[in-house]
Parts: C-alpha cells; structure tokens; sequence
C-alpha cells in the first residue's frame, strides 16, 4: 500500500537535528532581533547542512528532495523564522536561479556555492509590476524587503525575471517584524544583469518551491504559538480550573491543532507533488492553507495568554506579527489566489 | 519521504466501485430522496451487492487491531482502504452507501470485542453471496447521545438469558437489519462501566423496529426507532462474555472501534463535497464563460479555489489517520482531527457550490442541495463535531473527562 505519511529514518535524523537547532534559535531570538545575527551563527547553519540541503549535487548541494527543506523550514521557524530568513537567504534565493538558462546565472551560481560575506541575495515578486524596464533600465521602488542591503536582486513579473546586481540603493525601514532578517526600501535604477522569459515549466517548479518555502515557515511560526498557548493555558488557574480546561478555551486549542495537522498536510502534498513533476497548485494551495492557518492560531495565541500575550515578556506576541508579516512577502496570498484562479482551466473547468 | 499514490488494487477496488455507482447509487439515491422513502430490502442493488461479495467488507468495516503474534508480515491496509472505499461510496450517494448490507456499524464491536464464537456466528453470514444481510448499531436513545453514559435501556440477567427494556434512537438499517448491536446498562448509576453490549437478533420476542424517522437528507436509509419490551437474548449474545467488563474495558471497546470508523465517516463528507465539485463543474461550463468580464465571476473564481482547498485537505486528513491505523500508530486525535474538519469543511464546500449555481444551486433537480442536506448528518453522527473536539482537547491538554 502507497499511502504514507512515514519519514525516514534520515529524514527523522534531518528534522531531529533542526529541531535541536531551532531550540538555540528561539532561546536567542529577542537578541538576534535587536543585535542581528551573529556570523558564528551562519557557519552553524552551513556546517550543519541546513543550507544546501536540496541544492543539485552539482552547486555543491546534498540533493535532497524538497520535501526534507520543509520539514526542515517547519522546525526552525518554530525557533525564530527571521533568523531562518537572515541564514537561508541564498537557500532561498535560488529557486529563481535555478530556473533561468541564461548565460549570466552560471557566475552568479557560483557565488551562492561560496556564499561569502557580503554576498546578500534578495527576491523581489513585483506582482502589480511596480517596476519597470525602459531602455534596458530598471527602475522603481521596493517598501518592504527583510534584508539588510541587498547585493544581488531578483524581481519576478509574473515569467518574467531580472537579476540586478548595480543600481540598486537600500535604506533601512522598520517592519512590524522579522527584524533579525534586516528590513529595507529598495531604489532600483540600473541595468539588469539578467532579464528572461521563463519557460512555463520552470516558472511553475520556481513559484512552487518558494510558495511551500513559505507555507512551511507560516506553519513553523503556527505551531509554535500553538504549542506556546496549550501550555500556557495547561498551567494558569482561572475560576477553579485550569485556562484550557474551560471548553471555550478546549474547543479553540482543538480547532488549531487541526489548523495545523491540515497546513502540514497541505505543505506535505505540496512537496510530494513538486517531486512527482508539478507542485505549482498544491503548492499555491498550501500556502493559502498557511496564510489561513497561522494568522487564525497566532491571533489566538496572544488571547489565549491575556494581556501577558500582548507583551515581549512572552513570545507570542512576536509570532502574531510574523505571521502578518510573512503573507506580504512573494506576491502574498493574492498572488497565489490569482494562479490557482488561472490555473482553474486546468482543473477540468476549460 | 511520504507517498500519496493509491496503489493498483485499491485503484481496481475504486474502479468496480465507480460501475456500482453509476448505475445503482447515484440513480437509487435521488429517487429515495425524493420520495423520502428509504429503498425496500428486496431492492435488487442489494442482491447485487451480495452476489459481488461487498457485504463481506463494506467500507464502514474499518480495521480491527492487528494480530500480534508475528505471523502477520505484510502491513495492514485495511483503513487506507476504508477511506478510499468510503468517499467513493458516498461520492455516488451517501445514503445508499449506508443501507448496503453488511455488518455496518456493529460491525467493529463485534470484531474488536466478540469471542471468536460470537465473530464466527455473527459475521460469517455476511460470506454468503444468495441473499443480503445487514447488521446494526444501537446505542444512541432520545435522551442520550453524545452523554452515551446516560444510556437507560436496561439489562437484566435471568438465569441463560438477558432481559432487555428500553428504546434506541437513530438506528440505522435495523429495519433490514439480521441482528442489532443494542448498548444497554446493568445499572445507570454505574455510567459506562455498568454498559453491556448485545447481538439482539430479529426476531427476538419483544423487539419492535417498525418506527421510522423522517430525515432532511439520506433517505435512503431507514433511521429506526427500536423498542424493546422485556427483549430476551441468550446468555452467549452478551458480546465478549461477562469477563469482558472487568473495569472499563466495555467502553473502551466502543472507543476504539470509534478510531477504526471515524476517518472513514469523515472521508465520506469528503466524498459529498467531491460530488457537488463535479455537478457545480459541470455547471459552469454549461452556463457560464468564465473569460467573459462579469464581476461576479472573479467571485466564482474564487469560490473555485476555496472549495478545492478544503475538498483536497479533508482528504489528507482522512488517509493520514488511516494510516496510522494500519500502521498500529496511536490515532484517537488524528480520527477525531478529520471528523472535526471533514464535515465542516465539505458543507462549506458544497455551499459554496451553491453560490456559485446561483438559484440554480438550490433546486432539487440540479442535485448540489441534496448534498447539501446529506452533508449535514455527517458532523451529527459517530460524535458530533463538539465531541470530536472535547477528544482532541483530551488528547492535547488533559481536557477532564467528567465534563464530557
Ligand atoms: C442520520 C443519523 C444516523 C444515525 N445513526 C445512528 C446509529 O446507527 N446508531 C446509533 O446509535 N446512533 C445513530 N445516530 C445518533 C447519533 O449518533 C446522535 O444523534 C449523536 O451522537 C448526537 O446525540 P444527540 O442527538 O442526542 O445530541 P446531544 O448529545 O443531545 O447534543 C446536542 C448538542 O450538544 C452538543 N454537545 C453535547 N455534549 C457536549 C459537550 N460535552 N461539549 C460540547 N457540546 C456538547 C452536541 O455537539 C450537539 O450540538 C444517528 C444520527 C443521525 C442523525
């Protein structure tokens, strides 16, 4: 029988590990979003193997299938999602790689192999094209990136990719999270290194990769919260019982747990589906299910803690607005709602 | 890495299953639903069901636990099948799916609690392929449902027998029904551990089946009202035998066929929603050109997205607690997950379908608001979408159990 929802024994070993990893994250997640990141920490996460789990053999990589990156994605977010961000910035940044087959990503390839100080990929999806190319200049304004100053940018109009690494001026901004990752407004006004057409194959494999990316980091702040406020409520006495044990409170503990086990399997099918040759509906669906479920059970999280969720003492707070955060990023949950609408002919509607 | 491919017998199963549909579910199921009659023992769909051997194993069987002796080296996969089975079923017609023969729901006590005597007596007439034969359930009464420990049909032993007084609730099939499997108390004052559980047969002097409910959707099934008047069973009907209700082991026999039968019910809310999926489908390319600039069609497009996603997660829900059944895995929060979600999930579903059909959607012949109706009863039956969540909150957060 085929249906499983088993890992293996590796696999286990893998999450196991991030989750061990993910525990130091979140004992220093407050001072890695005032002080930043340290370097020592990026070595960690490379020597551990975090980084290049799913990169092809040939840049360097273990060439796991992606189902392992979100698996891994999940726990660590658990720990603190913007440290994840500001660690994985080439991990993220290069599904958009490798989908291009212009002559001019090989070299930039190579640089993520390295991955040396100073080099800070950043992916932009400009979903209202807000950016412009005019006589083989890029121009326009980016608000919101979570990155400190960017020397590589990808912007994505819809197939349509430019790499840009000159003309490309950042200002520091204040986001209501992910401060650990960086945050800036970006001026663009250059030439771009790299402009193509994908190919719709490659766009596809491209959007679902970084949409399960990011449904898995949603889910990993979810869960956290989750697991945050059942123990919380576990524990707190209100009118002779405990916080949980008053069924309103039960019933809402019951509703996010299975917020989560579905996000997960949404992700999950997500990533079986990418492997099996095209993830891009299950993979916009899951993000959708992600955006739904981590801004329901983060928004109760703070609740479920009173007024003490509404402070820094605790972390739940912190989860709240990264899952506000998270959903504006790629194009958001609009962008995914658009492609499965486009995507609707696929499904026998045509 | 997980794996999702149904694999090539369950496929064979799904394909004989889709002809049985087709020709028999889909077609018998609207007909009982519209003239709210549940379809006559003699029905000839039912002797076809015999003849093809499905009420040896009709999808609510479920997976009893798993011999533990070693001789057993394939891995199990009777759940997987369960929820396959049960949402391609009830993906033709629910109701009919219900009113198959077989053991039904009694099936699962009889299989997790009986001795072998009793499963050898009780379930081996379903192996007959001449005529059909059903089996039920009764435990729910009209003053207790979800609080099953409130159950007052009583019993009461009389040297080789067991006298029983009480009337059951919403039982299902008991008016075709060979024998019922009758939940009743040595004392109510005990709750769950004064409950014994009985193979009452037809025919038994002082059982009346003849009362019938009128239900919203899923007509073609009879929901009975049992009465039993100084009901006699023999002393060997009592199931388990009297060793078995040591401690709370009776209750706990319900339970656990509870984790074997949940996903399966929750898999046939989604095989409901699929079915508005396709008729809403259908629908709309018949009436509508979606590249056409209406406003409105952004909003079905919408819709579109909305109902796939829950149809699709429902789904994974359902074979992820299957497979924890087969693969001897704890799975009392992940059956109680997905019959929390299913049913929820798939009315949404299917009103949105509705929305999208417009007026259209809620007249009887375009078949959406049949589900819709159907639907319904699947976040009632085998504990409501609250107990699911007081077993959850149990599971998760020590929730007591004196408060449900
Ligand atoms: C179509 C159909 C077929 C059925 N078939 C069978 C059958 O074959 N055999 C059988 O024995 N029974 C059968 N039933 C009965 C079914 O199992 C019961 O209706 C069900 O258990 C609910 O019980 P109740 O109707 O008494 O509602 P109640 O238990 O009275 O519940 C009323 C409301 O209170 C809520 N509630 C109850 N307790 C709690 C709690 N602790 N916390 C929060 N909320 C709570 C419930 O969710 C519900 O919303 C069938 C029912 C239907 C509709």
């Amino acid at each position: 029988m085929a249906i499983s929802f088993a890992l293996s024994e590796d696999e286990t070993m893998i999450r196991n590990e991030a989750e061990k990893f993910s525990k130091s994250l979140y004992d220093d997640a407050r001072k890695f979003e005032k002080e930043g990141v340290p370097a020592s920490l990026y070595g960690n996460y490379k020597e551990l193997g975090f980084l290049n789990l799913d990169w092809p053999v040939e840049l360097g990589g273990q060439g796991l299938p992606f189902f392992v990156k979100t698996v891994v994605l999940e726990q660590l977010s658990r720990g603190c999602v913007s440290t994840l961000l500001s660690m994985d910035r080439a991990g993220f940044s290069l599904y958009p790689l490798l989908a291009l087959k212009h002559a001019g990503a090989a070299p930039l390839l190579a640089r993520f192999k390295q991955a040396a100080d100073g080099f800070e990929p950043a992916v932009f999806v400009d979903t209202d094209e807000q950016i412009k190319l005019e006589k083989g200049v890029l121009s326009g304004v980016i608000h919101y990136l979570p990155s400190h100053k960017p020397s590589l940018l990808i912007v994505l109009q819809g197939r349509r990719v430019f790499c840009i690494e000159d003309g490309i001026a950042s200002t520091p901004v204040l986001p209501c999270a992910l401060h650990a990752a960086g945050a800036c407004e970006v001026k663009i006004n250059g030439k771009p290194v790299i402009v193509e057409e994908l190919s719709e194959e490659s766009y596809r494999k491209m959007i679902a990769s970084m949409r399960l990316y990011m449904a898995s980091c949603m889910l990993g702040v979810a869960a956290a919260s989750y697991q945050y406020a059942l123990g919380y409520t576990k524990e707190r006495i209100t009118f002779g019982k405990k916080v949980a044990h008053h069924q309103a409170i039960a019933f809402i503990l019951a509703d996010m747990s299975i917020a989560i086990e579905a996000t997960r399997a949404s992700i999950w099918k997500g990533a079986y589906e990418l492997s099996k040759g095209d993830g891009f509906s299950a993979g916009s669906q899951a993000l959708l299910q992600a955006q739904e479920c981590s801004s329901f059970v983060t928004v109760y999280g703070v609740q479920l803690l009173g007024g003490h969720g509404y402070v820094s003492d605790y972390p739940v707070e912190k989860w709240m607005r990264e899952a506000r955060t998270l959903p504006t990023l790629l194009g958001g949950k609009d962008a995914a709602q658009l492609d499965l609408e486009r995507t609707i002919r696929d499904w026998g509607f045509a | 890495m997980i794996d999702l491919e149904i694999p090539d017998d369950a496929r064979t199963l799904l394909e004989m299953l889709k002809w049985l549909g087709k020709e028999y579910l889909r077609p018998l199921g609207i007909e009982a639903d519209r003239k709210k009659q549940p379809l006559p023992a003699d029905n000839p769909f039912y002797y076809k069901c015999a003849e093809l051997g499905l009420q040896a194993r009709t999808a609510i069987e479920g997976g009893g636990p798993s011999k533990k002796d070693g001789t057993e080296k394939k891995e199990r996969t009777a759940a997987r099948l369960g929820v396959l089975l049960g949402e391609e079923l009830a993906y033709w017609d629910r109701g009919v799916a219900v009113s198959m023969p077989g053991p039904g729901l009694g099936g699962p006590p009889i299989s997790i609690m009986g001795t072998d005597e009793q499963k050898k007596r009780f379930l081996s007439i379903f192996q007959t392929r001449e005529k059909p034969v059903w089996g039920a359930f009764g435990m729910t009464e009209a003053g207790a449902g979800s609080d099953v420990a409130r159950i007052a049909t009583r019993c009461e032993k009389h040297g080789d027998s067991w006298v029983l007084n009480g009337d059951k609730a919403f039982c299902s099939n008991a008016d075709k029904a060979s024998w019922i499997v009758m939940w009743a108390t040595i004392d109510k004052a005990l709750g769950r551990e004064g409950h014994r559980a009985f193979v009452v047969e037809r025919g038994t002097p002082g059982l009346d089946v003849s009362k019938r409910e009128h239900k919203m959707g899923l007509s073609a099934y009879a929901s009975c009202t049992v009465f039993m008047d100084n009901c006699t069973v023999p002393a060997g009907n009592l199931l388990g035998g009297e060793e078995y209700y040591k401690g709370r082991a009776g209750f706990k026999g319900a339970m656990k066929s509870f984790d074997a039968t949940r996903p399966i019910i929750a898999s046939m809310a989604v095989g409901i929603g699929r079915a508005a999926w396709d008729r809403m489908q259908e629908f709309v390319k018949e009436n509508y050109d979606l590249d056409r600039p209406v406003p409105r069609y952004q909003k079905i497009k919408e819709h579109i997205v909305t109902i796939k996603r829950k149809i699709d997660i429902g789904r994974l829900l359902c074979w992820k607690a299957a497979w924890l059944a087969d693969t001897d895995q704890p799975n009392t929060l992940e059956a109680s997950q997905a019959k929390a979600y299913c049913p929820a999930a798939s009315l949404d579903a299917i009103s949105l379908c509705i929305d999208i059909m417009a007026d259209a959607g809620v007249r009887n012949d375009y078949f959406v608001e049949k589900l819709f109706r159907d639907v319904k009863a699947i976040d009632l039956v085998e504990g409501t979408g609250q107990i699911q969540r007081v077993v959850i909150a149990r599971r998760i957060a020590d929730y007591p159990r004196d408060d449900a």
